[in-house]
């Protein structure tokens, strides 16, 4: 964001409610008080021993009887540099603290809920919480606890000194104080109402340059290159003319605490000479008064100073807040669906069941799934035992990829039930330890090739390895890899094209033999006819005995499957053989026949 | 330190905007200078002021003094606010100045650029980068050069009054001025580059580890991952403490100088003015009054140790910027504008095309010939990588040709520019939709198109009744790429862009990926309807809805294997009737 932009903005109250559930927050705001008590009782000793000296000097003492004092007064104004020091120490350490707690707790919340999770609040977002907005966090409780006990308790200790000092200046800076507030917040909201009004077009305007920037080449192939840098210069010049206009009003928010506090200054020193001229108070006094005036000024200056920090520091708590929310709500739907989420364990063997074991059965009854309050999936009953293998077809949207996540396991469903039977472990784990689940782009992480295939089997050895790689078809990868199964793919390493990232996922299921659950979501939907066809010789083999489900709308796959399900608007309209489906389901013969086509 | 001094000296982008807006930058830094000298000015005039009330007997003799404080102490504040309203209108002239020349750097190059693998951060980066040229003026240039500004009038001043207050100036000062800033740079820079690229890295990570959590979580190892990510943040967070560290001692170090300053001042003031002698005489009331003026001048001081660290991040956004120039450089050049445009009958015509990206990548064409009459209906195949996109960009002229030619209606469009898009229209799998309303977007295809223009279009592609339901219609903007609408709906857009530019050529490069089979093989059926006057090409990677079509092409090895009518291929050719089944699996015949 601009700079420009974010000061327009910046204007708002900087205390958040949220601040006050932290851990640690008492012993904090403590310790922030106990630090401003120290910078005050030293900025007034500081303030006291300066004018004691420059008073005596003006009587006409010697420099050299002063040195004295000037050592007083330099302890001082270093002792509240060294102090200042000191507490920014001390929260940083709080604020890393806590700010790690925020990034742990958020990070176990994704490796508990895996899908459940990141796919409702987003993995771009949560990767930006973890990592930005943590940063950002960290910073603005670091800033903003200090500065308020410095800006309270600083400015009381001041304040009081000053009514010692001389009644008259302590009284107009304690009745500046709430004008300043006043005005603060008066300012503050107009300059808000400013840019919120304008906010959609602003936006636009703002964001104008990188839209562009991210469709360059769109512009150059619609031939646009030399009429969209007009446009972009007018844009630009709009958004000068709309950003200046909120700052006038920004600005101005900022200039009245300068302008308070100057004028107070000019105020003091002017009622101090009159009454100096009287005699009402000595010089010693007015000289302390004016080295305090700047000084209570100054913690408040530095609390109202960073708007934008703080602005973006509630918005990052207000997203761990919700992330927390969503994490929650993740786990309720675990415990109270737990009886739905049952799985009975097989009365059988202790040691894990070898893929060919049969006696897995899968079984809906009633499920649905609700996705922004409207219903993804409903009323699902059918149940499948191994080994099986079940299409779930239907046009997009139909709720095939719900269907396959309540399958694989990823989620409790909002209603009805989904059990798995004569799994090797109780509850959820068990889904966790029988289910591969193949989606369109399957996860693939900076490593070593081996690394990746071995993801299930970390202990598979050399040979399974290379023998599960050959058998899916990734040889020539092998081979063009630097390093071959050592050579490293994911971010930062080789990029894999669509067809090599679902050989590998293939080649993790073909090592890992335990688990009997094959979960498919559009495996390749996405790769061009030819690979599609190689990967379908290689994926057959892998169905052999298991219980597959295969979510899809590429229909040639009907021939390998025995049993279909056909979804449409969420709810199952056809469940039985292909041929018959091909027959009585309205749906299907819709995709496979086409509108007025003859079979 | 030394490629810093380098930077500055080559750099071809900021400091020729700075130049060439040189009144309003020194109007600003005046007006900074200024509201300094005004607070400065403010104490020494109270501290005179209230000196001399002490003795004087009526106010009347405090006449001047009264009005002086009451000068500054509302001009300062005044001053404050028109330095911030002049540094950020001239900020935002200079920004807009900055991103038309990012874009002009860009733009044309902006498809070879594409071909380079790591464009979307690059691109993204330099929409950032702008707004740190922003940061570098208003939080360190600004600051350093008022801070300057200010050190050279006190030592012009004070070299007036004494030369031991000089020096003890000069030094003190310099040290918070230059030793420190140096300092930081040198202890702080390379920890900062350390803290960056762990950033990346973390950032690079952290994301995987998001996106496969599931994975992790299946295979029963997320402990382990987890773990391990909160070991890199930890390490990172050590990283940061370090650098804090330095901060602050080399804060507490600027306030020793401080200080000294004082210290220094209320002596010389103690020595000048002061003493038994001047007792009674309106000396001594100086003595307040110099001793006081330097507070306020801290301020501006105290800043400029931590804007030269800010400074640094801004720099590599200077460096970032003049590596565009030198990357343009390096690239091969554009090729030269054509001869001549394209002329009726539009035919295309390979002949004996051979292409790389560059001298070290692969062949991604060798010697592919071919020649597709005006009108033709072409579906082109291939696996991914085998060369279907680069053909396309052959084709529009975004590159010539390493060997043969390819030519439309007679004329290469290699370096035809904009002018391209008037013989050859491209619809991209990646077509960006932008915020910018729907009318809008589909005009792009086409400026001076009708509304009618527009809403036949939408109607062809089979948006018109979605759009006709919007409450503002054809104005209804569809947020940043497009957000508003779905995918498919974005992909039809962007086909509604080429119905209205009217070319005679049309390539659809995987338009529908993610459609489903039934949206897909309609929306074919109606493109193919509204361009039956034309010349289509269609990069696909399914055969489905081919049978709308004269001829299929296969690119294999970068050549050409299979071509020839849907009808024919079929009875010929085995490879072809298999995956032709793959596709279309319930029908009899093609």
């Amino acid at each position: 964001m601009d700079a420009s932009r974010k000061r327009a903005e910046g204007a708002g109250a900087m205390f958040d409610r949220q601040l006050l559930e932290l851990p640690g927050i008492r012993r904090a705001f403590c310790a922030a008080a106990a630090f401003a008590a120290a910078q005050g009782a030293l900025v007034v000793a500081m303030a006291w021993c300066l004018a004691r000296a420059l008073t005596n000097l003006w009587d006409g003492a010697a420099f050299e009887a002063q040195t004295g004092l000037l050592a007083g007064f330099a302890a001082g104004f270093l002792g509240a540099a060294v102090v200042r020091a000191a507490q920014d120490a001390w929260f940083a350490r709080w604020a890393s603290r806590v700010a790690s707690a925020v990034r742990r707790e958020a990070l176990a919340a994704v490796f508990s809920d895996g899908a459940a999770l990141v796919d409702g609040f987003g993995s771009a977002a949560i990767t930006t919480l973890l990592l930005e907005d943590g940063d950002v966090l960290e910073k603005y409780l670091r800033t903003i606890v200090p500065r308020m006990g410095n800006a309270v308790v600083v400015a009381a200790f001041v304040i009081a000194a000053l009514f010692a000092f001389d009644w008259v200046s302590g009284l107009i800076v304690l009745v500046m104080m709430p004008v300043i507030g006043l005005y603060m917040a008066l300012l503050g909201s107009m300059a808000r109402k400013a840019a919120t009004s304008q906010r959609a077009e602003y936006e636009r305007l703002s964001n104008a340059f990188s839209d562009t920037m991210r469709g360059i080449d769109t512009v150059a192939r619609l031939g646009l290159v030399r009429s969209w840098e007009r446009s972009l210069e007018a844009t630009s010049e709009k958004f000068r003319a709309a950003t200046m206009k909120v700052l006038r009003t920004a600005t101005l928010s900022g200039s009245v605490l300068d302008l308070i506090s100057t004028l107070s200054l000019a105020a003091v020193a002017i009622m101090l000479g009159f009454r100096l001229v009287d005699g009402s108070v000595t010089l010693f006094c007015a000289l302390a008064s004016l080295v305090l005036v700047p000084e209570c000024f100054k913690p408040v200056r530095a609390f109202a100073s960073d708007f934008h920090a703080s602005l973006e520091g509630r918005n990052a708590l207000a997203a761990q807040r919700r992330l927390m929310d969503e994490h929650r709500k993740a786990a309720r739907r675990r415990l109270e669906g737990a009886q739905r989420f049952g799985a009975a364990a097989s009365a059988g063997p202790a040691a894990r069941p070898v893929d060919s074991t049969p006696g897995l059965t899968l079984s809906f009854e009633g499920a649905g799934v609700d996705h922004d309050g409207r219903a993804a999936l409903a009323g699902c009953t059918f149940s499948v035992r191994q080994p099986e293998r079940v299409g779930i077809v239907g046009a997009s949207g139909a709720g095939k990829s719900t269907l396959a996540s309540l399958a694989a396991g990823f989620r409790a469903p909002d209603a009805g039930s989904a059990a798995l039977a004569g799994a090797c472990a109780e509850g959820a784990d068990a889904w966790r330890r029988e289910v591969l689940y193949l989606p369109q782009a399957p996860t693939l992480f900076h490593g070593t090739l081996r690394d990746n295939v071995a993801l299930y089997t970390p202990e598979a050895d050399d040979e399974a390895v290379l023998a599960a790689i050959r058998a899916v078809g990734l040889a020539p990868l092998v081979d063009a890899l630097d390093g071959g199964l050592d050579g490293v793919i994911g971010q930062g390493g080789r990029q894999l094209s669509g067809g090599q990232a679902q050989r590998v996922a293939l080649a993790r299921a073909f090592l890992d033999r335990t688990r009997r659950l094959l979960v498919f979501d559009e495996p390749t939907a996405h790769l061009d006819v030819e690979t599609e066809y190689e990967l379908k010789q290689a994926m057959v083999p892998l169905m052999e005995g298991r219980l597959v489900l295969f979510a899809t709308h590429r229909l040639h796959w009907l021939d390998v499957l025995d049993r279909v399900v056909v979804l449409a608007a969420g709810r199952i309209e056809f469940d039985g053989s292909p041929s018959e489906a091909l027959r009585q389901s309205p749906t299907l013969r819709a995709m496979a026949y086409g509108e007025g086509r003859r079979p | 330190m030394k490629d810093l001094i380098a930077l500055l000296r080559t750099d071809a982008w900021v400091m020729p905007l700075f130049r060439s807006y040189r009144k309003p930058l020194v109007l600003a830094l005046v007006l900074g200078f200024l509201m300094f000298v005004f607070a400065s000015a403010l104490m020494f005039t109270s501290g005179y002021l209230i000196s001399a009330s002490a003795v004087v007997a009526t106010v009347l003799a405090l006449h001047l003094p009264l009005i002086l404080v009451r000068v500054f102490g509302i001009g300062r504040p005044i001053l404050n606010y028109l330095e911030r309203l002049e540094s950020h209108d001239w900020v935002l002239r200079m920004t807009s100045k900055l991103r038309v020349r990012l874009y002009r750097a860009v733009a044309p190059d902006a498809v070879r650029l594409r071909a380079s693998r790591r464009t979307g951060e690059l691109l993204g980066l330099l929409a950032d980068d702008v707004a740190h040229v922003q940061d570098l003026y208003l939080r360190t240039l600004f600051p350093m050069t008022v801070s300057a500004l200010l050190y050279l009038a006190g030592a012009v001043c004070l070299g007036f009054f004494s030369p031991m207050l000089l020096c003890a100036w000069a030094l003190a000062l310099g040290a918070v001025l230059v030793v420190l800033p140096c300092a930081s740079v040198a202890v702080v820079g390379p920890r900062e580059r350390l803290v960056k690229r762990a950033t990346d890295e973390l950032y690079a990570d952290l994301s995987e580890d998001v996106a496969g959590a599931n994975d992790w979580i299946y295979a029963g190892r997320e402990a382990e991952r987890r773990e391990k990510a909160e070991e890199r943040l930890e390490r990172r967070a050590k990283l940061r403490e370090a650098i804090d560290a330095f901060d602050r001692a080399r804060d507490v170090a600027a306030q020793a100088c401080f200080l000294v300053v004082i210290l220094s001042l209320v002596a010389w003031a103690a020595a000048a003015f002061g003493g038994a002698e001047r007792t009674g005489t309106d000396a001594v009331n100086w003595i307040a009054a110099f001793s006081l003026a330097f507070f306020p001048l801290m301020d501006a001081f105290t800043v400029v140790p931590p804007a030269a660290e800010r400074g640094l991040a801004s720099l590599d956004a200077v460096r970032r910027l003049n590596a565009l120039d030198a990357g343009a450089a390096a690239r091969p050049a554009p090729p030269a504008a054509p001869a001549r445009l394209p002329r009726p009958p539009y035919d295309i015509v390979f002949d004996d095309v051979a292409f790389s990206y560059g001298p070290g990548e692969p062949q991604v064409l060798r010697g592919l010939t071919c020649a597709i009459p005006f009108g033709q209906k072409v579906a082109l195949l291939g696996r991914s990588g085998e060369g279907k996109s680069t053909l396309v960009a052959l084709l529009r002229g975004d590159f010539a040709a390493s060997a043969g030619s390819v030519t439309v209606g007679g004329a290469s469009l290699a370096g035809a520019g904009d002018a391209a898009a008037r013989f050859v229209s491209v619809v991209s799998q990646d077509a960006h939709v932008f915020d910018l309303s729907i009318g809008e977007n589909v005009r792009l295809g086409r400026p001076d198109a009708t509304d009618e223009d527009v809403w036949q279009a939408l109607f062809r592609v089979r948006l018109a009744e979605h759009v006709r339901s919007l409450p503002k219609g054809l104005a209804t903007l569809v947020g940043e790429g497009g957000c508003r609408l779905s995918g498919g709906q974005r992909h039809r857009l962007a086909v509604a862009r080429v119905l209205v530019a009217g070319s005679p050529v049309v390539v659809l490069d995987e338009p529908f990926a993610g459609l489903d089979p039934t949206t897909e093989r309609d929306v074919l059926a109606l493109v193919a309807d509204a361009l039956a006057d034309k010349t289509v090409v269609l990069v696909t990677h399914h055969l489905a809805g081919v049978s709308a079509f004269d001829r299929v092409m296969f690119l294999e090895g970068g050549r050409v294997v299979l071509d020839g009518a849907p009808q024919d291929l079929f009875a010929e050719s085995e490879r072809y009737r298999r995956l032709y089944e793959l596709d279309n699996p319930f029908e009899t015949c093609c």
